[in-house]
This record gives C-alpha cells, structure tokens and sequence, in this order.
C-alpha cells in the first residue's frame, strides 16, 4: 500500500518539474509548447492560464488526444498547486507523450507571480444544466458554448431549411441570431417550416420564428428584419454577422447572398432542395469554391424551381 | 421532411464551423436523395474563371438589381473584358 506522498514522490522522480519563471520565459521566447489545465470544472471556471487546454484530470485518458494529437508535442501540465499535474504528466507519459512536465506551485503559484489568467464568460446555473449535454462532448465543452453563445449568424430566410436550422442553432445556444424574411406565415407553410405555429398564419414570419426560438431558448438575441434582402441593404445587415447560413428560396437572393458574402469575406452554409433533392456545403471565400464557381449564372426562367 | 434534414446539416456545419471543430464542407457539397436514401458527396473547386472570385472578376460590386438581373443571366455575370 502507498500513501499519497509515496505516489507524489515517485512521479517526481520521473516528471521534470518546471517554475512559473520557466514556463514565463518559454512563453517570452515563443517556444512551441502546450499548457493543460487538469484542474476540475469549477476550478478553471473560475480562471486559467491564457491559452491553456482543459482536460480534466478525470477524463484525462480518454479525451487528451482530441486536444494533443502529437505525443511528441511538449506539454506543461499544470494544476491548482502541482500535485495531480505531477500524476496526470506520468499518466501521458504512460500513454507516450515523450515530453510532458508539471508546473510546480500550479496555478497558485502563476497567479502569485501576478502573471495573466483569463476568465470565460461566466454561464449561469442555468446555462449550465441547459447545455450540459453539449459539454459532455470534449469537442465542444465550455469553451465550445462560450463560442456559441458569442456567435452572431444571419439565417437568409425562415422557411422550409431557415426553420430547422433557426431551432437547432437556438436550442444550442447560439447567442446572436438574425433572420430575414419579408413574407407571412401561411397556411401551406406548416406542413415543413416547423418555426412557425396555425396560430401564426397571417402574420409575419420573422415574428413567428423569434416567438418560438425566444420560447425554446430565452439566451437567443434575435434580431428580426421582416424586409427583402437587396443590394441596398445587404452590406449593412452583413456586416453585423460572423457567418450566414442561406435558405433562401430564389436565385435573386441566392446570388446577392453569394456576392455580398465574396466582397464582404463572409462565410456561407449553403443549402437548397428541390422536390426530394437536397444539397449543402459551405463556401468560404479565399478558402474554396463559391455559389458561382459552381453555377455562374442562374438557369433561365422558367426553369426555376420554387 | 426533405428540409429537415437539409436544414439541420446546415446548422451542424454552422456549429461546426463556430466551435472550429471537425472537417468543414468546404470544397464538397452534399447531395442528399430522399426517396433512394442516399447521400453522395462531390468534390467542387474553386474556378480561376469564377465572375466573383476568380483571377480577373468581372463582378466587383454588387448589382443594382439582382431581381432584374436573375431574369437576364447576361446581366447577372457581365462577360470577361
């Protein structure tokens, strides 16, 4: 049987422990080296080291290769005062991390030293239990739904693909949502444009989808434009968005969309269907292809579907 | 249900590309066939003679009036030179 102490004091024989001052140094030299926070959830809630990777030490194993692909990447563990940053080291070293070390005096020690730490937006308890399904996913985390929560994404159109995609992106917490739509809710609608209710015929569709996806997630700032989008305003409403995602229903507005997102730099979530025919991709300007690099010109009338 | 499903791999690409995580669609577009229940996937590339994000565009601003111009596909990419 070991005590504590015993297992802290093997692991020291083994992980080369590294100062705050040296890990400072590394950083002003712009050495290549990954910081990983092993500390529990509220501990680093509570404030990291900028930069730094988050892996509990409890699901260290399992996740740290998401995080850290090249086992012979140097990586300075650190936790709240040294200890189970010393273990965590052993368990990569273990699983072939060749250069890992452990930040003696942790995190006490780092911010004792008055060195920067970085807080992310603090959620609200209810935050935390409404999207605690997404941190389970080590891909997404805390950190993943602070980005969310950041995003500002335009949805062109609140139909048939604006409807599923309005829901899902405000169900999972993204924090700035704009829709346009000049047209009201019809009766035809509801058998797909699942944002809309009977109760909304009649009235405008960008009101119906902000009353449901402000009911599903009240976190959701929605900002409505019941208007055409057009070369007029395009820029102006573009300009406020990290990323817009077109279901629109005409190639007027597909095209004004494509060349407003090209000029502006802005990424684009295509989709379109027609009848039991759909596509998607995702057009990023300098990167790949755009809307027009496929079709340059739409077909001509008559052969447009609806 | 077509625009379910459409819609949501939408908004998957969006979270995707927000959290920065997985493999962006870009440069693939997928096609999804309802009644066969098949998805295929196309490679598309950028073309160097694109109107808008080519070598030399010929669209460097937006047009006037893409309502007008959608009906007229001469207008809608003026030719090169």
């Amino acid at each position: 049987m070991k005590s504590y102490r015993q297992i802290v004091e093997e692991a020291k024989t083994e992980i080369p422990e590294v100062t705050v001052a040296d890990v400072k140094a590394e950083h002003e030299k712009d050495s290549d080296f990954v910081l990983l926070d092993v500390r529990d959830e509220d501990e680093y809630r509570a404030g990291y080291i900028p930069d730094a990777v988050h892996v509990t030490r409890g699901m260290l194993e399992f996740s740290v290769e998401n995080y850290i692909p090249d086992r012979n990447q140097k990586v300075v563990v650190y936790c709240a005062a040294g200890l189970r940053s010393l273990l965590a080291a052993k368990s990569l070293r273990e699983m072939g991390y060749t250069d890992t070390v452990s930040l003696a005096g942790g995190y006490r020690d780092w911010t004792a030293a008055g060195l920067p730490t970085v807080q992310d937006k603090p959620m609200t308890h209810e935050q935390l239990d409404r999207y605690s399904r997404h941190f389970m996913l080590t891909e997404i985390g805390e950190q993943g739904q602070a980005k969310l929560l950041d995003a500002k994404v335009l949805l062109v159109g609140a139909g048939g693909l604006g409807s599923p995609a309005g829901v899902y992106l405000g169900a999972a917490g993204v924090g700035h949502l704009g829709i346009i739509d000049s047209d009201v809710v019809e009766l035809s609608n509801l058998q797909r444009q699942i944002l809309h209710r009977t109760e909304s015929v009649g009235t405008p569709k960008v009101q119906s989808a902000t009353t449901t996806i402000k009911s599903l997630n009240p976190d959701v700032d929605i900002t409505p434009y019941n208007l055409r989008l057009t070369a007029d305003n395009v820029e102006e409403i573009f300009a406020e968005y990290d990323l817009i995602v077109d279901g629109c229903d005409n190639f007027a507005t597909r095209y004004l969309v494509n060349d407003a997102a090209v000029l502006m730099d802005k990424p684009i979530v295509h989709g379109s269907i027609f009848q039991f025919e759909g596509q998607v991709s995702l057009f990023k300007p300098s990167e790949g292809p755009c809307y027009r690099c496929m079709y340059p010109t739409p077909p001509p009338p008559g052969m447009v579907p609806s | 249900m077509l625009p379910g499903v459409i819609g949501v791999m939408m908004a998957t690409e969006a979270i995707k590309y927000i959290v920065g995580i997985g493999e962006p669609l870009i440069g693939r577009l997928v096609l999804y066939e309802a009644l066969g229940m098949r998805y295929r996937e196309m490679k598309i590339y950028r073309d160097e003679h694109c109107p808008i994000c080519g070598e030399s565009p010929t669209i460097t601003k937006l047009i006037d009036d893409y309502e007008a111009a959608a009906e007229n596909p001469e207008t809608f990419a003026p030719a090169a030179g």
